[in-house]
């Protein structure tokens, strides 16, 4: 059986969902519903949007990625509001450029919400089943084979987006066990893993881990210190009311009831336990060649690591409402179940506790990420898009972003259109992709602020002002009522920016210092901007995410200028192309790593190859001097050819 | 500036010499060296007795036979990578007649593929295959163009790569911050992240800054850093006399009218034979206090005023109204105070003590002033004339650059996420001597300072 698509997305996580859903948004202003199809392939229908790690969103640069994607119309933001069970801002003692906005959510109604949205969706398509091959000829894509229930369908597209998380060749350790899968009882794909090989893709494999579930009637858990939530919960999506203070709106958010955590540790027993088993962890024992994430190490590692510490922290969170399942946050772990057992029964408050399912590892394959642009799409097979872990990232936020970058690639792609890369300097999700195509990965890939050189003027709160006109100018938000609803909601606080700013221009501090200038002190908060405009009864409806987007600009204002000079003095060599014809074995005195960095990565503008590793900024100088005089007989010929 | 063509440049003075050398770079010097050798071009690295042909001059008569026509020359032959350039590179050092070393590069250059070298360029090239860094090749020009043993002794330090690793060590200083910074950002959710705290960073900031700003001196308006000289005195003094008395030329109107002068003349001035060096003699107008000749005069006075204020030497002139007595106190050193007019004084009378008897007319006492003035320039000290930032004002303004993001960065401590970005900025001016410090590289020190990871 043949069927067509515009767009098949491969995988049913968190980047799979973000892209089926952003190309949703742009094919749904087809006219024809033929056009208006994308196929979401997954192993498993039930498991789209499960929550396979840690049942939380967001967190420190994670959370600004949430509101990205958010404001750009995607998935993430909403599912979380919807399902979360504790929200914090963490680092709010910081200033607000290094808020980072988290939530833990209640898995199974993560994942409901998830599905319910994908199924609200007339344009998308769930098919479940395996894929087995990726079609292609003269170097694009044109489709893929599922299998399901030793039956093969073809489906043809001219985009594919392959997400497919921890599952190709997926092989999950727990001591000397090892059983083959993406997910506890969930079979691996491997037949991908075979296909992209034999297109000449070269993949590289990486590990990530998982620490054991606790049952919590087992645990005593009032007798563990309380890690609350905030008391006035933020929502990360723009479409959830916040700050209102009418009734009727308030019952809105947060959905759900609200949780607390426990905080316990880990015991010098325990590590002795864990010093005594080493042989035994694949990652010792040779079992595991892979490399892990060092920010987000095993309790073996730690161990070893850090031999000094008698002790690491624990906290132990509720991963739903529907039932007493306990993540252990800071234990995750591939030692056998018997070293396990010491280490979560040495701590305070477990000492009865039931381990309802170990921790493990998992192995899997990536594609490494030099083999794709900026965009997502694969250099090797046009119309070939990766995103989330295949890449080599880490994260549920990290996935979806990659997931919505691809997603709007493969419509436009499939159009014809320009691609859209996002800038280092407009998002933390143009950060991640730079990341991406220019460095080589030795860990799982994840976020941080630090990553980003112009963090104060990617904010959590502004993110909405930085990507709502762009998801607008993409066609993100014109088709769907909710799309629409989005873009009518900036309006409303594009125009509530502009009189609050023109009310700071014109206003005073009680004790008569011009506010703008009052603002750039170091004590004056985000409060006292409220406070010194109090008695304006016009400003009063301005919502409390405009307020602080207001302080923060204008309180960052002398440093935001500074980035912003910093980017104009950059901006013309960091977007600049390099020459499709520029033959690195042809620029002669270029030193050899940097020509087998520049031949590695074949970076698309001279911004990307000043970032590679090996690269100088001579090399740079010397390739800009080579561009500049032209294309070579040679090349010429090639050209025109 | 070309890639990739083979350059040629005579590497010595033009002027007869017992030596000359002619430099050759690029992947063509083997085949262009063929052309103007008489055997074919030996290509292993090391000195070569090779010979020469020198061809008749267009109009000359071929008088000899061909023999006499080839002159012995030594060859050096280096091969890239490893050469100066990092290409394949000839020297040949032949008998220093500017004329036959002429003759001779003529002949390369009329080889296909080969073009007379830019300024600067051998060195340029080092720098874009990796040869030296920038701040090196920046030493290279320096030691070439020194005009004092300050401009000599930081192109040594440059050429070295003493003042790259000097970079290199603050910078690595400033990252190691960054990252305690950074990890108090990233990581405050995770227990055992001790950030630094607000004090211990001022101090640390403190102290590399300090190295910093030492380094980059004062910011200078004179170019290359030179000392400034100043002839200041009260009006008819006779300071444009002895300006074009020590110069030896008349390059001021000097005249007996009182107030001739009126903007600031500034002329290079050579320290020789007293001392290696060149300065910069300025000829002030006359400071004569308040209340004459109007708006515009005052303005010239303030200006005048203002350059004893930045002058490293102040030549103070008084023709017996009563030398310097304003300013005198606290200056030691840089404080020359000279009785101009000596003639009129007449022979044989002692100026009082401490004070130089000139006269500009008769050349009395010229040759001691030039003497104090080099002795005033040198007791500068490094401090004020040598500072690597003073010599070098493309490192002047990057350390400066540095300097104040540090300075905001220690304001800033209590602003984990303006320190960083305060401290990043010093790190990317730091970065435009030695190269960039990636987040990549801040993150790995948080990794390995810290338990990081729940």
């Amino acid at each position: 059986m043949r069927r067509q698509f515009s767009v098949i997305v491969v995988g049913g996580g968190h980047a799979g969902v973000e892209a089926a859903w952003a190309a949703a948004n742009l094919l749904a202003h087809e006219p024809s519903t033929s056009a208006r199809s994308v196929a979401l392939v997954t192993l498993d229908p039930s498991k789209i949007g499960v929550m396979s790690c840690n049942p939380a969103i967001g967190g420190l640069a994670k959370g600004q990625l949430v509101r990205e994607i958010d404001a750009l119309g995607g998935v993430m933001g909403l599912a979380a509001d919807a399902s979360g069970i504790q929200f914090k801002m963490l680092n709010a003692s910081k200033g607000p450029a290094v808020w980072g906005p988290r939530c833990q959510s209640d898995k199974h109604a993560y994942a409901d919400t998830v599905r319910a949205l994908i199924a609200s969706r007339p344009e998308i398509e769930v098919i479940a089943g395996a894929v087995e091959r990726l079609l292609v000829r003269d170097g694009a894509i044109e489709g893929v084979e599922v299998r399901a229930h030793d039956a093969s369908t073809t489906l043809l597209a001219p985009a594919v987006v392959l997400t497919t998380g921890t599952f190709m060749r997926g092989l999950m350790h727990t001591g000397e066990t090892r059983t083959p899968g993406g997910r506890v009882g969930e079979a691996p794909a491997s037949a991908i893993s075979r296909a992209l090989t034999d297109l000449g893709f070269e993949l590289g494999r990486l590990k990530t881990g998982t620490p054991p579930r606790l049952r919590r009637s087992t645990i005593e858990w009032d007798s563990l210190d309380a890690d609350p939530g905030d008391s006035e919960p933020t929502p990360f999506s723009e479409l959830t009311p916040s700050g209102c203070r009418s009734r009727e709106a308030s019952s809105l958010f947060p959905a759900l009831p609200q949780v607390e955590c426990r905080r316990t540790r880990t015991t010098p027993e325990a590590h002795a336990a864990i010093r005594d088993n080493l042989h035994r962890a694949p990652m010792y024992s040779g079992a595991i060649e892979s490399v892990g994430p060092r920010y987000c190490p095993s309790i073996e590692d730690k161990v070893v690591r850090f031999a000094e510490r008698e002790s690491h922290g624990v906290y132990l969170e509720p991963e739903s409402l529907r039932d007493d399942i306990i993540y252990c946050n800071g234990i995750s772990s591939s030692l056998p179940a018997d070293v396990q057992d010491v280490i979560v029964r040495t701590m305070p408050g477990c000492q009865r506790a039931e381990i309802v399912r170990y921790g493990y590892a998992v192995e899997y394959d990536m594609v490494r990420p030099h083999q794709i642009l900026a965009t997502g799409m694969t250099k090797r097979v046009r119309g070939l898009f990766l995103a989330g872990q295949i890449n080599g990232t880490s994260g549920y936020e990290e996935a979806a972003a990659q997931g919505l970058v691809a997603g709007v690639n493969a419509v436009r792609h499939l159009y014809g259109d320009e691609a859209w890369i996002v800038g280092r300097e407009e998002a933390y999700i143009g950060v991640l992709m730079d990341d991406l195509v220019t460095k080589t990965p030795v860990e799982p890939y994840r976020m941080f602020t630090s990553r980003a050189e112009h963090r104060l003027l990617l904010r959590a709160d502004n993110a909405p002002d930085r990507l709502t006109p762009i998801a607008d100018r993409l066609g993100l938000l014109g088709a769907t009522e909710r799309g629409r609803a989005r873009a009518a909601q900036h309006r409303v606080r594009t125009s509530e920016r502009v009189v609050l700013s023109a009310a700071i221009d014109s206003a005073r501090t009680p004790d008569g210092a011009p506010l703008p200038r009052a603002i750039l002190r170091a004590d004056f908060t985000a409060a006292d901007l409220r406070a010194a405009l109090a008695a304006r009864d016009e400003l009063a409806h301005i919502s409390g995410r405009v307020w602080l987007t207001a302080y923060a600009d204008r309180a960052y204002e002398p440093y935001l200028e500074r980035q912003r000079a910093e980017v104009r003095r950059h901006a013309e060599m960091e977007r600049r192309a390099i020459p499709a014809w520029l033959d690195y074995s042809g620029v002669t005195g270029l030193r050899a790593e940097a020509r087998d960095a520049l031949a590695r990565f074949t970076p698309s503008t001279f911004g990307q190859a000043a970032r590679l590793e090996g690269v100088t900024p001579a090399d740079v100088t010397l390739l800009a001097v080579h561009a500049k005089r032209g294309p070579g007989p040679a090349a010429r010929e090639a050209i025109t050819a | 500036m070309r890639s990739g063509d083979t350059i040629a440049a005579l590497a010595t003075g033009p002027g007869a010499a017992s030596l000359a050398i002619l430099r050759v770079s690029g992947a063509g010097v083997f085949e262009a060296l063929d052309r103007v050798l008489v055997a074919p071009a030996p290509r292993g690295r090391g000195a070569w007795h090779v010979r020469v042909w020198v061809r008749p001059d267009r109009d000359g008569a071929d008088v000899a036979g061909a023999e006499s026509r080839a002159c012995p020359v030594v060859l050096m032959v280096c091969r890239g990578p490893a050469s100066y350039t990092g290409e394949d590179t000839a020297e040949l050092c032949v008998p220093g007649n500017p004329h036959l070393a002429r003759r001779v590069l003529d002949a390369l250059l009329a080889c296909d593929g080969v073009r007379a070298a830019e300024g600067g360029e051998f060195t340029a090239r080092a720098y874009l295959h990796g040869r030296v860094s920038l701040d090196q090749a920046e030493g290279v020009s320096l030691m070439v163009g020194a005009a004092s043993d300050a401009e000599l002794a930081v192109g040594r330090e440059l050429m070295e790569g003493r003042a790259g690793a000097r970079y290199r060590a603050w910078g690595e200083e400033i990252a190691t911050l960054l990252a305690l910074v950074e990890a108090g950002i990233d990581f405050a959710d995770q227990e055992g992240v001790v950030a630094i705290g607000v004090d211990a960073l001022r101090a640390r900031v403190g102290a590399v800054r300090a190295a910093i700003v030492g380094a980059a001196g004062a910011a200078r308006s004179a170019a290359r850093g030179r000392a400034r000289v100043v002839l200041a005195g009260r009006s008819n003094a006779g300071k444009s006399t002895l300006f074009n008395a020590l110069l030896g030329r008349r390059r001021v109107v000097a005249s007996a009218v009182a107030g001739s002068t009126r903007d600031a003349i500034v002329e290079e001035f050579d320290l020789a034979p007293h001392r290696a060096g060149i300065v910069e003699l300025v000829d002030l107008a006359g400071l004569d206090g308040e209340g004459q000749g109007g708006e515009l005069a005052g303005e010239v006075q303030a200006r005048a005023a203002g350059e004893v204020e930045r002058a490293d030497v102040v030549v103070w002139c008084d023709a017996g109204e009563g030398v310097g007595v304003e300013r005198e106190a606290g200056d030691g050193g840089r404080w020359i105070r000279v009785r101009t007019k000596a003639d009129l004084v007449g022979s044989g009378v002692e100026a009082e003590e401490g004070v130089l008897a000139v006269c500009a007319v008769d050349g009395r006492g010229l040759e001691g002033l030039k003497g104090a003035i080099g002795d005033a320039v040198a007791g500068l000290g490094s401090a004020r004339a040598g500072t690597i930032g003073m010599v070098v004002p493309r490192h002047g303004a990057a350390l400066r650059g540095a300097g104040e993001a540090l300075e905001r960065a220690a304001g800033l401590a209590a602003s984990a996420e303006l320190t960083a970005a305060a401290l990043r900025e010093a790190l990317d001016a730091l970065g435009e001597l030695t190269g960039r410090t990636t987040p990549d590289e801040v993150l790995g020190r948080v990794f390995a300072a810290f338990c990081v990871g729940k």
